[in-house]
């Protein structure tokens, strides 16, 4: 398999603290990578520098083939690759079935239309995605008032309208009961090997990181002290040690 | 330009220097502790130079005059630090945690309400101070006369600074100060240690402004501009330096200094115009100040709203245009001038109806707004009087000269948020301003220009206000349009949540810059039209007044709402209407209801009726 999204000697400092040091994985085409360590290890990091937020102190990050070090978000957007946050970020003035409609009229290049209603704009396809996420029924309700939960499929949803080729998820299924996150992370995989979509996602509940990566990489202090299969990351004394160091690995906070 | 004069020219630069600082600092100080800024600064500035020389002559005569002066202007610095005080406890404590408009709008309530409070108390006539006892001479510098009272002001501020740098390493109040400016969630962890610290802070900041003000007293007379006149120039500073930064708006305030000085020279009489200029240059190099902290990110508007835009439903539409027909029939029941004042609240309603764009939908907080409502009037107005252009051309020129200016000033400043960009909006319309003022020979200066009547087939005041209804009527469906629109909603979406509308390719500043030209060019119509409905213009249209009149009128019939600030429009401008004849003390009334508005129903009166009337929305 080709590999689609190349991350090579990515450093990040903000002050004294080293937030990415020298971090360099592949994540190969329909691959899904998950990347885990403690609080503070740089994850959010490392997914805002390959998302746009953050512009990397040194390195080198290629999606597809391209150089997207110094893209913007827009940018690496419209390249393919979707994304949602640790800090839930919707739309709170727009109903659920319209957050996932801007994200189509801009898709589609209408975000300077003065004219057509918006409202109408999309509105099946955008339907149909909130369905696939569970969250059809709220389609008219006010996403100022939704619980936490529901929030991160809203976002999920929006992240999924542009059909992106790499979906990239910080914590996403934080704020959920036990049940509810394997069956949106079961959702979510099926629906990425349907897609052909890679997935590069952080997660703290270990149950969903060892049933539905691929491939693990573990992050302590910027650096990346371990990488490997599922099983070969679990036996891994390092990871064990930093891991007991916090509270064991079933470690888990909203 | 020979050696002598230019030393002179450099130490006049370092007094007016000094005297900026002293303003100006107190500003920044306040900013980087409470985040709020604060717009009554111009007005303890007023204060401590009419507490000084209301005190200073006295205590002169029964004391001596040495002390007496002294004595004076430092008692009016700590009066005036008092009343900060005052302030604090009152009306910031509970606004600290509101969106940053309706803190700009509140200080700005207390604006109105001393401007008003002074006339009351001291009268409107100007007040000369004594000079300043042992300080009344001048001294010789290389054969030229420089005044001693001015070589005081200039070791003053380099003074003023190293005492404030003195307070923030050696008291344990300072520490605090420096530390809640770094680090704002520090504040949040004081407890209760961050009360004493916030009034502390409005006292500094205050009785700052207030010695700023009580030292001017010997160059010129205390008189009821001062507090405009100060804070549009104290904002160029603190953005200049850096908010929150001391000597930040030391050295902005040395540059401003110099460059006013010697810039006289070059333009004589927009030296307002240099400043800004300079301001937009440091802006564009460097967008946090000279020394100031590139500003966080938010990735949350503090003015996002989770009311959804619905559709309207049938009842509401038939209503509107029920209303509309009656509106269309006020011709053949009112008098001549009820049809006046019908005609006024279109102009405002459009007004505040281009200004709720930026703000209600894209949480853009202009708060110069009138700049474009003055270019328009003055555009359609130029062209009436010296090109006796036809009426229906200056109309179409309006909106297009606004939309311009808007375009222009947009394009560097629509990248910016918050309170920079609110003050930004605030100096280019004072630079606009200044222009309308100073450039006499156009613009008929402080009188305006007179004879810009409609052409013989709209003479009649009936045919004006159909004109007007069809014009401002249709541009304000116009907008409403917008709303509905995929741009409005892009609008929307980076007001709510910048980041995400950026990580769905939303260009967020770029959909501002678009609003802002538009917004310009809406009010620059409701401008032209304004223009011909009086005959005449002249620069109090472009005046910050203006500017938080159409902002009372938004945040009145409610941000959040579509059609909210046509309804705000009318109920205040029919308000002043009839309040003004009546009372002289309009200023006093309309500010104490802007912060009492900011404090008891922030969602505006059609925001308010729609809680009512409209079912709430519920929590699954
Ligand atoms: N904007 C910033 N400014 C300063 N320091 C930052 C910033 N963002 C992150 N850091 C620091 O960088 C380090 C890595 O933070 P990051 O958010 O990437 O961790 P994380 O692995 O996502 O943690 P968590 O599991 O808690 O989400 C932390 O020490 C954090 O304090
Ligand atoms: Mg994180």
């Amino acid at each position: 398999m080709s590999v689609q999204l190349s991350v090579q000697g990515l450093c990040k400092r903000f002050g004294g603290v080293v937030a990415s040091d020298d971090v360099s994985f592949d994540l190969k085409s329909e691959e899904h990578l998950a990347v885990i360590g403690p609080n503070g290890a740089g994850k959010s990091t490392l997914f805002k520098m390959i998302g746009g937020q953050l512009r990397p102190d040194a390195g080198q990050i290629r999606f597809d083939g391209h150089d997207i070090t110094k893209a913007g978000p827009r940018a690496v957007w419209r390249s393919g690759l979707g994304q949602t946050f640790q800090i839930t970020a919707t739309f709170s003035s727009f109903t659920v079935r319209e957050n996932v409609q801007i994200a189509l009229m801009s898709l589609n290049r209408q975000t300077r239309n003065l004219w057509a209603a918006a409202h109408e704009l999309h509105r099946d396809e955008a339907q149909a995605l909130i369905d696939a996420v569970g969250i059809g029924d709220f389609a008219e309700r006010s996403c100022g008032v939704l619980a936490y939960g529901d929030l991160k499929r809203v976002e999920l949803a929006i992240a999924l309208a542009s059909r992106p080729r790499l979906l990239m998820m910080d914590e996403p299924t934080a704020g959920m009961a036990p049940a509810e996150r394997r069956a949106l992370m079961d959702l979510v995989t099926k629906m990425a090997r349907r897609e052909g979509m890679g997935i590069l996602f952080t997660e703290h509940d270990m149950d969903i990181v060892f049933g539905h990566a691929d491939r693990v990489l573990v992050l302590d202090q910027g650096c990346i002290v371990a990488q490997g299969s599922p099983d070969a990351v679990r036996a891994d004394a390092k990871v064990q040690e930093i891991y007991l160091g916090t509270g064991g690995m079933a470690d888990e906070r909203v | 330009m020979d050696f002598a004069f230019f030393i002179l020219q450099f130490l006049n630069g370092l007094a007016s220097a000094s005297s900026l600082f002293i303003a100006a600092c107190g500003l920044s100080i306040i900013f980087g502790v409470t985040r709020i800024v604060n717009f009554a600064h111009g007005s303890f500035y007023m204060l401590g130079a009419y507490f000084a020389v209301t005190l200073a002559p006295r205590l002169m005569e029964s004391i001596n005059p040495f002390l007496g002066f002294w004595g004076g202007i430092l008692a009016a610095a700590m009066i005036v630090g008092l009343l900060g005080v005052l302030m604090e406890m009152l009306l910031l404590r509970r606004i600290y945690h509101v969106p940053e408009l309706f803190q700009l709008l509140a200080t700005f309530g207390v604006v109105l309400i001393v401007q008003d409070l002074v006339v009351l108390i001291w009268g409107p006539e100007d007040i000369l101070g004594p000079r300043a006892p042992g300080l009344k001479g001048a001294v010789n510098i290389l054969d030229q006369r420089f005044p001693e009272y001015e070589l005081f002001l200039v070791a003053a501020g380099p003074l003023i600074l190293g005492a404030i740098w003195l307070l923030f390493r050696k008291t344990r109040f300072g520490v605090l100060v420096r530390a809640a400016t770094e680090d704002r969630e520090m504040t949040d962890a004081l407890g209760i240690n961050q009360k004493l610290l916030f009034t502390g802070v409005l006292f500094l900041g205050a009785s700052l402004a207030g010695l700023a003000g009580a030292l001017q007293i010997p160059k010129e007379p205390a008189n009821g501009f001062m507090d405009i006149n100060m804070i549009a120039e104290a904002f160029v500073v603190t953005v200049i330096g850096g908010m929150g930064s001391v000597p930040g708006a030391f050295l902005a305030a040395l540059l401003i200094g110099e460059l006013q000085a010697f810039g006289i020279l070059l333009f004589a009489k927009s030296t307002l115009v240099l400043a800004f200029l300079a301001m937009a240059v440091v802006l564009i190099l460097r967008p946090q100040g000279l020394l100031g902290k590139p500003a966080v990110n938010t990735e949350h508007s503090e003015f996002a709203s989770s009311i959804p835009l619905r559709p309207w439903p049938r009842w509401l539409v038939l209503a509107w245009l029920g209303a509309i027909v009656v509106f269309a029939c006020l011709p053949f029941v009112v008098d001549s001038f009820t049809l006046k004042l019908a005609i006024e609240v279109m102009v405002f309603a459009l007004f505040a109806m281009s200004l709720n764009l930026l703000i209600g939908l894209g949480g853009v907080i202009s708060f110069g707004h009138a700049a474009w409502f003055g270019v328009g009037a003055y555009a359609a107005g130029l062209l009436a009087v010296h090109s006796h252009s036809p009426m229906l051309l200056a109309l179409a020129a309006a909106p297009l000269a606004a939309g311009v200016a808007a375009a222009l000033v947009g394009a560097f400043i629509a990248r910016l948020s918050g309170v920079y960009l609110a003050m930004l909006t605030l100096a280019a319309a004072q630079l606009i301003y200044a222009i309308a003022f100073q450039w006499t020979g156009l613009t008929g200066g402080d009188d305006g220009l007179v004879g810009a009547w409609p052409d013989a087939w709209a003479k009649s005041r009936v045919v004006y206000f159909y004109l007007t209804l069809a014009l401002a009527g249709g541009a304000v469906f116009a907008l409403r349009h917008i709303a509905y629109a995929p741009f409005g909603y892009v609008l929307r979406a980076g007001r709510d949540g910048p980041a995400r509308a950026e990580a769905i390719g939303i260009n967020v500043a770029a959909a501002r810059w678009v609003a802002f030209t538009i917004a310009g060019m809406a009010a620059g119509l409701a401008g032209g039209l304004y223009t011909f409905s009086k005959g005449s213009i002249d620069p109090t249209v472009l005046s910050i007044p203006t500017s938080v009149d159409v902002l009372a009128m938004t945040l009145l019939g409610g941000v959040h709402t579509v059609l909210g600030p046509v309804f705000g429009a009318a109920a205040l401008h029919l308000l002043q209407d009839f309040a003004m004849p009546i009372t002289d003390h309009w200023r006093l009334i309309l500010g104490g209801g802007i912060i009492a508005m900011v404090l008891a129903f922030p969602e505006g009166l059609v925001g308010k009726l729609r809680s009512w009337f409209m079912p709430a929305e519920e929590t699954p």
